[in-house]
């Protein structure tokens, strides 16, 4: 009797302390748990920032570029947010290299950024990756209203019959004036016509755009379209003569069309006469140029980014105007270029840096012990990474057996790191001794984008930009891992912006340096149509 | 349906088999029991000639099994989770009858080896705009919470862990253990990894769960005398 009654009312005030114990007590383990993605997928990154190459120019319509992506791996080639939709912001393009795909000197990937906006030469921006990276390079774009010193444009109409011919001879020459001494021209003769890429004529008004580049000057020699070295090189007999680097004797680009069709050949051949400078030195006689010498003429293919030699031009002397000229002629309208052609090394070219100091960022030119080569230094530094043990690969199309050295400067403030002896060009791995402080503080950005719908987050891996307050500038702050960002090169007590371009869209905040703080998190939110939060 | 399998989950993980119950007179005996998840076992020493009468046990067993498969919507992405449990410890009981009779309340401590994981999969590419990214390339969730390693008990309870006038006795019992905390461990792969930040979200949410049941039963032989 005494167990019936026990095992019931025990039984029950046990259950009751369960259920007491337990109900309300189930939330999901999951609740604010977000799906979130490191977007560092890609083995090769690379940020395109284009400038104006004339300093007093700026560019402020970036986005409206057009982008094309062209040659034989353009189809491996995507933005950051895997999609083909290409478009500068604030000057800035980002993409990668589909992922599962890694470049190697024996399969490297050879692309070309094309980039065409009106009142802009089009520009081509030849990519050659041997081995994974995440790239930056600076490309100055030449705005054919207001040019860098040492560029000339010359504009006009030439007007064909029903038939698509010339009535008259046509001759298309770019000014001199007291900073660009020489000239270029095109002599187009009475009958010639005018084809597209399918080879069907063009009648009618053609624009014909002339634009010519000096040797002279500085901002001229720093815009040269596609940059010295070169990596996609043919003879005349179409035989590949694989990397090298061009020495400019002066370069026009030539672009005729309707607004319709581009004109990609003529019926007969037309001249086309560059000027040179009469300080030019022949590199295999090591003296200046004369009359009678022939320099090796190349067409650019502002497509796929290919040099291809046409031929030799003769150099003249003109007694009346004193100056040097040389021509050739032509049926294919292109990119015309007075070069000579070093071979470069068949090796790679490293610097390994034992370095002390505080992890950092630098950005290094090279120089060339031989002047001939002194243009080079024109030429875009590059931005990289600073820690002990690092290994720099210097671009392939350096020439071979020259003496070269590397200059190592602060990215941010220009003051100088270090700079290497002279060593050959052909070196192979080359280390060097540097060591760096600087007086500010290390500073870590996490930055993140999150959907809006979905509150789904991405930690973005690309380029990050900065910009002090007041300036007009974007630079580079550094590479951007899982979105994560240490950095020096912001000051305690100043303002900056730090920004991104991704997908198509620049993303930026604007952060107050306080010098007990060492990190900030960057929250930015996403289009709902970003692809990763579909 | 996460919610509350995991939450059911969350709770059977800490099942524990060991064995209860005794009505007492001086002997030891074994037990042999179950409960939710498996079998466990004990050996028990029972003082009947004190009042109330008392029993102190030694208990301990293990068990492990998987849960069948989910599917579910994690932030809008179709996934797959696949659940393991192993629960088990040893520990220390003192069952005391305060009537003399079969009821009993139950105190003691358990050592705990209880651990619940889960691993999270995709169901299908994901879609980085143009470029399908598999479930393997994304990565998985993979979570372990494990309580506290010692867990203080509490039970009521009828039936002799150390019967006295016959060799084999049964028992029931109903009680709870309480974890001063869980340790949650997410280990995400892949491109997911940057998700095991999120441990302490997890840590937060299932930080009610403190008091873990236990209903078993258990049939127990003298040994001697």
């Amino acid at each position: 009797m005494k167990y019936k009654f026990l095992i019931p009312k025990s039984l029950c005030i046990s259950l009751a302390i369960i259920l007491t114990l337990f109900i309300g007590c189930k939330k999901n383990p999951l609740d604010g748990v977000i799906l979130t993605l490191n977007t560092d997928i890609s083995s090769v990154v690379y940020s395109i920032q284009v400038f104006d190459a004339n300093p007093d120019n700026t560019i402020t319509e970036s986005e409206n570029f057009s982008v094309k992506i062209t040659g034989k791996d353009a189809a491996s080639i995507f933005t950051l947010d895997g999609t083909k939709n290409f478009k500068f912001t604030k000057g800035f393009l980002s993409i990668m290299v589909k992922p599962g795909i890694t470049p190697s000197a024996s399969k490297p990937l050879q692309f070309s950024v094309v980039v065409r906006y009106r009142n802009y030469l089009k520009t081509t921006i030849p990519v050659f990756l041997t081995k994974p990276q995440k790239g930056m390079v600076k490309v100055p774009i030449i705005n054919t209203v207001n040019p860098p010193k040492g560029v000339t444009v010359t504009n006009t109409v030439v007007s064909t019959n029903t038939s698509g011919a010339l009535d008259n001879d046509v001759k298309i020459q770019t000014p001199i004036s007291a900073e660009k001494k020489e000239t270029a021209e095109i002599n187009i003769p009475k009958n010639t016509q005018f084809f597209d890429a399918s080879g069907k004529p063009i009648t009618g008004n053609i624009n014909v755009q002339l634009v010519h580049f000096d040797n002279r000057n500085s901002q001229s020699l720093a815009s040269f379209p596609g940059g010295f070295t070169a990596n996609n090189v043919t003879d005349a007999a179409n035989s590949s003569l694989g990397n090298g680097l061009f020495q400019t004797a002066g370069f026009v680009a030539l672009e005729m069309g309707t607004d319709n069709q581009e004109v990609e050949s003529f019926s007969q051949p037309v001249q086309v006469k560059i000027g040179v400078n009469s300080e030019l030195k022949d590199p295999s006689s090591n003296q200046p140029i004369q009359a009678g010498n022939k320099i090796p003429s190349w067409s650019f293919n502002s497509e796929t980014a290919e040099w291809k030699q046409i031929g030799d031009a003769s150099v003249s002397f003109d007694a009346t105007t004193n100056s040097y000229s040389a021509d050739f002629f032509t049926s294919r309208r292109s990119w015309y270029n007075f070069d000579y052609f070093f071979r470069s090394c068949t090796i790679e070219t490293q610097v390994q840096l034992n370095y002390t100091g505080e992890e950092n960022y630098c950005k290094y030119f090279i120089e060339f012990e031989n002047s001939r080569f002194d243009y080079y230094s024109y030429t875009q530094p590059t931005f990289t990474d600073l820690y002990d043990g690092k290994i720099i690969t210097l671009p392939w199309g350096l020439p071979a057996n020259e003496s070269i050295r590397i200059r190592f400067v602060n990215p941010y403030t220009d003051e100088e790191i270090g700079v290497t002896p002279y060593f050959s060009s052909c070196y192979g791995l080359y280390t060097y001794d540097v060591n760096y402080q600087t007086n500010n503080t290390e500073f870590e950005f996490s930055i993140y984008g999150k959907c809006p719908v979905n509150d789904r987050i991405f930690r973005p891996s690309g380029w990050i930009y900065y910009q002090a307050q007041g300036s007009n500038e974007w630079n580079i702050l550094g590479f951007m891992s899982n979105g994560r960002i240490a950095t020096r090169a912001l000051e305690a007590g100043k303002t900056y912006s730090v920004g991104t371009n991704n997908a198509g869209q620049f993303y930026s905040t604007e952060v107050t340096m306080e010098a007990d703080v060492q990190s900030a998190e960057v929250e930015w939110i996403l289009p709902a149509d970003y692809s990763g939060c579909k | 349906m996460i919610k509350s399998v995991t939450g059911w989950i969350f709770l059977l993980s800490f099942g524990f088999s060991h064995s209860a119950e005794c009505q007492v007179h001086k002997t030891t005996s074994v037990g042999v029991g179950t409960n939710f998840l498996g079998l466990g076992g004990h050996l028990a020493w029972g003082f009947s000639n004190e009042k109330p009468s008392s029993v102190i046990r030694i208990a301990g067993g293990i068990n492990t099994f998987k849960l069948p498969e989910q599917s579910f919507n994690f932030n809008q992405v179709p996934v797959s989770a696949v659940a393991e449990i192993k629960s088990g410890g040893i520990g220390l009981f003192y069952d005391i009858h305060p009537f003399h009779n079969s009821f009993k309340f139950v105190t003691g401590v358990l050592h705990s080896m209880h651990d619940f994981s889960a691993n999270i999969n995709l169901n299908d590419t994901y879609n980085i705009g143009e470029i399908p990214m598999s479930p393997e390339e994304i990565g998985a969730i993979s979570a372990s919470i494990k309580p506290s390693k010692i867990l203080p008990y509490i039970g009521l309870g009828f039936g002799s862990c150390a019967p006295t006038k016959k060799r084999i006795s049964a028992s029931f019992e109903l009680g709870t253990f309480y974890s001063t905390g869980n340790n949650v461990k997410l280990n995400c792969s892949g491109l997911i990894e940057p998700m095991n930040e999120q441990e302490s979200i997890i840590e937060n949410n299932i930080s009610s769960y403190r008091w873990i049941p236990n209903l078993n039963f258990t049939l127990n032989f003298r040994l001697f005398p």
